[in-house]
């Protein structure tokens, strides 16, 4: 295994130390480069409307007046509208077929004799549960080496991240990206990590509590000014922060560590897909 | 590689020193020591006398005694008072 995982990392550490973080443009293979559809519209709106809202509650408007109110309800209905997203948006049968084909292709490049098992073997991508389950971790490295390798010629078109019921969040899934970034390969035709899905929840959890003590404070008679839900709104608040700062801090490092475009997907919607494994 | 610190470096700073603005908000109502302020109780009857309705009663980061509640004509109010003389810093209504 050592030897198979490490030879194509090494190969690529030149052609990384030179070209641009952002855009990747200055890699020489430029003929086999393309874009991949990672994130749709509404992902992205939902993302960047809730950078705003965020931004503007926590560090602009003063709590409590119309325009907190404004922007917070608003940033319920973006996480609302999220979520609706997730789990109406249909996991796009073709990307499946496509990815079944792509196993079966990275196989063959790799190692024709184990053809048959290659669809309960050859997965490594975490966001997909049904082909997480049976995954063997030895094979990690080898499998996703060629597995990319081969994919970056059958990238599907379609992608399906935005949907709920690619979450999966068993261990496995969790040392497999811990994996990928040892080895500085994230593969490009990925969605959110594990930790990635954590923070989604852990936030959509946070606005929620927002938007609900924030409800409460100000519309409920009773409660209006209670000190308890108060404290509880700001801690909220600071926890979001902390998350913010975490998520920033995470997708740099993710970005610089695992190689793989994170930026400029929530951006453009694009992955830029770089053939760092495209040997014979 | 070096861009990826210099973004992050960015990043980091212009957090931080967003993290400083959000501390800008505060009322401020007197420099007054605290002896000099009048007693929370009374201040609170004598509210209650001109018909405000008090809900929740703060003592704030700065130096305000803060009433979120209803006055006299049932309006939500949230009023910073100057503690030493009683007098309305900022109202708001909510």
């Amino acid at each position: 295994m050592t030897d198979n995982t490490t030879q194509p990392v090494k190969n690529t550490t030149p052609t990384n130390n030179h070209r641009s973080k952002n855009t990747f443009s200055n890699d020489h293979r430029d003929n086999n480069l393309q874009d991949i559809t990672i994130w749709d519209g509404v992902v992205r709106l939902c993302h960047w409307s809730l950078v705003i809202c965020f931004i503007i509650n926590y560090f602009i408007v003063e709590p409590g007046r119309l325009y907190h109110e404004i922007a917070g309800y608003s940033a319920v209905f973006f996480v609302v509208v999220r979520i609706i997203w997730g789990f109406t948006r249909p996991p796009a049968k073709s990307t499946y077929q496509d990815r079944h084909v792509s196993h079966d292709i990275s196989y063959d490049c790799q190692n024709k004799s184990s053809q048959n098992k290659s669809k309960d073997k050859g997965q490594s991508i975490y966001q997909d549960s049904t082909f997480c389950d049976s995954h063997n971790s030895n094979n990690i490295g080898t499998s996703h080496d060629s597995f990319y390798a081969c994919l970056n010629k059958e990238a599907p078109s379609e992608s399906n991240y935005a949907s709920f019921r690619t979450v999966n969040l068993s261990s496995q899934t969790f040392k497999e990206h811990l994996q990928h970034l040892r080895l500085r390969n994230v593969p490009v035709q990925t969605g959110h990590n594990p930790f990635g899905w954590l923070m989604i929840f852990a936030v959509i959890a946070l606005f929620f509590g927002l938007g609900i003590t924030g409800f409460l404070m100000e519309e409920i008679d009773a409660l209006f000014g209670n000190s308890t839900l108060e404290w509880i709104h700001s801690i909220f608040a600071d926890v979001l922060y902390a998350c913010v700062l975490v998520h920033i801090a995470a997708v740099f490092f993710v970005q610089y560590r695992g190689r793989v475009q994170l930026l400029r997907p929530m951006i453009t919607g694009f992955r830029r897909n770089l053939s760092q494994n495209d040997k014979p | 590689m070096k861009k990826a610190i210099m973004l992050l470096t960015a990043v980091g700073a212009a957090t931080l020193l967003s993290a400083c603005s959000a501390e800008h908000g505060t009322t401020m109502c007197t420099t007054a020591p605290q002896a000099d302020w009048q007693n929370q109780e009374a201040f609170q009857a004598q509210l209650m006398a001109q018909g405000y309705k008090i809900n929740e009663f703060k003592v704030t980061d700065g130096n305000c005694y803060e009433i979120y509640g209803f006055n006299k004509d049932e309006n939500k109010v949230e009023i910073y008072f100057n503690p030493v003389d009683g007098s309305i810093v900022k109202e708001e209504s909510h």
